[in-house]
């Protein structure tokens, strides 16, 4: 295998699983996702020669996924209303509890908007650090904080309304 | 700093490390670093199986269609179809070697020799033979080059398997003396009566290989 096999045979074990999980919370759609993983490593593949520093493949990785996602948005307006939700949950988990949990949780994920939900994702998927993510999504550092600080206000307040229904419904 | 912005702050990352907090702020800390486990678990959502080797392998996501819409589609879909097929149509020898190479994975899954007079015989019928002392052949099967019946070999080198195509030389097919996809490259060596092409995952498996096979590969003229 050549080196630059080698190294996209890498690139592709080491970050698809994560590439298709964000691919998937960026437009909610999971056949949409796959196509994104896709064409991401498409053009990856082409542009191997360009990613001189293994350390920033990642990011390197994750900046081409988005401009292929605004692309698709280029050519055509995409209706994702029709979420999937089926079966959205990892079958790791077996507790049925737990399981509901997540579930429910996947759900008020879907319900933040894009500009806040991508930056959580960003956050908690890649562990990336506000600065890094305001540099990937090219915002400052403050609007960053405020979109993660509102990401999270809102989903608390998701949590206590459902939590109080829940009660009131015994 | 006040209040509001130690919450704001704790809201955009749980995580950090702030020096004299509140026993109230320390609690809503921890109840939102437990918030995180859990959001962090929901986002884990399952990824197809055959995701990564459908990247290594360069194919397309397999497409579901419903039932109804199949049927009613049934027509438009067969002529859509013999469409996609035409404007899918490899015109040159490389492409359509590594599209079977694609489509035959299990041709790399046997692990048993063929015995050779086996192999000749298939051979033989494009004009072909091959001798004693050369590479094991694991698989061998015609294969349709665009309408060229050709044989479809693997032979295992000890560093690597080499898939070989002998294909008549009335293929039609535009010539590619080399050509490469993510995971395969190729080459191909043409002789009087066929066009020998040659693929493996490692380039520098196929030359040393190549030279063995001619070597050894012989067709009546």
């Amino acid at each position: 295998m050549s080196q630059n096999q080698q190294r996209y045979a890498a690139l592709i074990k080491l970050y698809h699983a994560d590439l298709y999980r964000y691919a998937y919370w960026l437009c909610r759609h999971k056949s949409t996702a796959e196509d994104l993983v896709q064409e991401t490593y498409l053009r990856a593949w082409k542009n191997l020669d360009s990613l001189l520093d293994a350390d920033a493949a990642k990011a390197w990785l994750i900046t081409i996924l988005r401009r292929e996602n605004a692309r698709r948005f280029e050519r055509k307006q995409f209706d994702y209303s029709d979420v999937e939700q089926d079966e959205l949950v990892d079958h790791a988990d077996n507790d049925p509890e737990q399981h509901a949990a997540t579930e429910q949780l996947q759900k008020l994920m879907n319900q933040l908007t894009i500009e806040y939900r991508e930056p959580l994702v960003l956050q908690l998927l890649f562990g990336m650090t506000g600065d890094e993510i305001a540099d990937m999504l090219e915002l400052n550092l403050n609007t960053v904080n405020t979109r993660l600080f509102r990401a999270r206000q809102q989903l608390r307040e998701l949590i206590n309304q459902q939590q109080s229904r829940g009660v009131s419904h015994g | 700093m006040d209040e509001l912005e130690i919450r704001r702050r704790l809201l955009a990352d749980p995580q950090q490390v702030m020096s004299d907090l509140s026993s109230q702020d320390l609690q809503l800390q921890a109840e939102l670093q437990e918030l995180d486990k859990a959001l962090t678990k929901a986002l884990q959502v399952s990824v197809p199986a055959d995701l990564q080797n459908r990247l290594l392998f360069n194919q397309p996501r397999r497409r579901y269609w419903p039932w109804a819409l199949a049927a009613s589609l049934a027509l438009v879909s067969v002529l859509s179809f013999q469409q996609y097929e035409f404007s899918q149509r490899a015109d040159n020898l490389g492409l359509q070697a590594l599209h079977h190479v694609r489509h035959e994975l299990e041709s790399f899954q046997s692990t048993t020799e063929i015995p050779l007079d086996e192999v000749n015989q298939l051979l033989a019928e494009l004009g072909g033979n091959l001798t004693t002392g050369g590479y094991p052949v694991r698989y061998a099967r015609f294969c349709d080059f665009e309408g060229t019946r050709s044989l479809h070999l693997v032979f295992a080198k000890d560093d690597g398997l080499v898939t070989v195509f002998v294909v008549p030389s009335n293929h039609g097919l535009k010539r590619s003396p080399e050509f490469s996809d993510p995971q395969f490259f190729g080459k191909s060596q043409q002789l009087a009566q066929a066009e020998i092409v040659m693929v493996a995952t490692q380039q520098q498996l196929l030359d040393p290989f190549a030279k063995t096979l001619m070597e050894k590969m012989q067709f009546h003229s």
